[in-house]
């Protein structure tokens, strides 16, 4: 099965519990005002690559306690991401995946592939992205965190009453930016 | 969804450039002249001697960014050239990477954000976390 990738980064520490992988694929239905995504809308080719193959790439980053899916929109291709959260968990790993659907939107969904991309999911974020303060300070209040398992149930870690941005520099100056930073912050860099 | 971007560097800001390089511990010539690796004087904003002999120019484009220039090379065969070459590759990537960081720093210093975790990792990467109380 093959999975149209928008990006990964193989370490971080702000999508989610621990030191995740984050896996951002390409395409997206929704369209959310504000959006900071914006090239991952397109259902376009990104990079193609099979389940199997990513799979053996992630499972091999030494150090991660699980795996982010974000976007794009992750259950447009939940079949793939169901497929790969599978292999993942049978590795010991855990899956965050975000998505701007509804919690009830996907629950009451008569689709297979979204039925089996919850199955394999701990911790849904989910709801669409509504950018109304200009501050940033609000912008995933929105969003609802359903903890499918019982793997974070007790932790917590969407409710940490401050919000953070990551950024990995390469040994040749190129910056890579995750998490929830301002707008500005991209432009002034 | 968590925000994915990546950006290439381009440095522009001069305090931050300098200041980088002293960080580094490079001596610093300003408004000066380098032999660039046609063996012509070329002046340049700023100047470091990079390597033994050899110098690297910094000087600002029509656009506001600062182009790197290499000095000249002596014509000690092919091989020897290109070793020199790949190092002074590594130290301006270096450089660069120094740049971005401080600039970075600075940046979201300036937006209210502090940082939580600065760390090297083993590819040579450098991983910076920042943080803002809401």
């Amino acid at each position: 099965m093959i999975l149209n990738m928008a990006g990964l980064v193989e370490r971080s520490v702000v999508n989610g519990p621990g030191i995740r992988a984050v896996l951002w694929v390409q395409g997206c239905p929704i369209h959310c005002k504000g959006c900071f995504n914006k090239k991952m809308w397109p259902y376009e080719t990104a990079k193609n690559v099979g389940v199997e193959e990513l799979a053996c790439r992630i499972a091999g980053i030494s150090g991660i306690e699980g795996v982010t899916f974000s976007g794009g929109e992750p259950f447009s291709q939940a079949e793939a991401l169901a497929e790969l959260g599978g292999i993942l968990k049978s590795r010991g790993l855990s899956i965050v995946t975000f998505t701007g659907y509804t919690f009830e939107e996907i629950a009451q969904s008569s689709d297979i592939g979204w039925k089996r991309l919850l199955d394999v999911t701990d911790v849904l974020i989910a709801g669409p992205y509504v950018n109304d303060d200009v501050s940033n300070h609000t912008r995933l209040s929105h969003k609802k965190t359903v903890f499918l398992t019982d793997r974070y149930r007790i932790v917590g870690q969407y409710s940490k009453g401050y919000h953070e941005v990551e950024l990995i520099i390469d040994a040749g100056g190129i910056i890579t930016i995750t998490g929830y930073p301002d707008d500005r912050l991209i432009k002034d860099l | 969804m968590s925000h994915f971007t990546m950006l290439t560097t381009k440095i522009r800001d001069t305090e931050v450039l300098t200041r980088s390089l002293a960080e580094m511990g490079y001596g610093i010539r300003t408004d000066t002249n380098i032999i660039n690796i046609d063996g012509e004087s070329v002046p340049v904003d700023y100047a470091i001697c990079a390597l033994q002999g050899v110098d690297v120019g910094f000087k600002k484009n029509p656009g506001g960014y600062y182009d790197i220039m290499l000095g000249w090379l002596d014509d000690d065969g092919e091989e020897a050239a290109n070793m020199i070459i790949d190092e002074l590759t590594a130290k301006i990537n270096k450089i660069q990477q120094e740049y971005a960081v401080n600039m970075v720093i600075e940046q979201t210093y300036k937006q209210g954000f502090r940082v939580a975790e600065k760390a090297e990792q083993s590819d040579g990467s450098i991983r910076i976390v920042v943080r803002r109380w809401t």
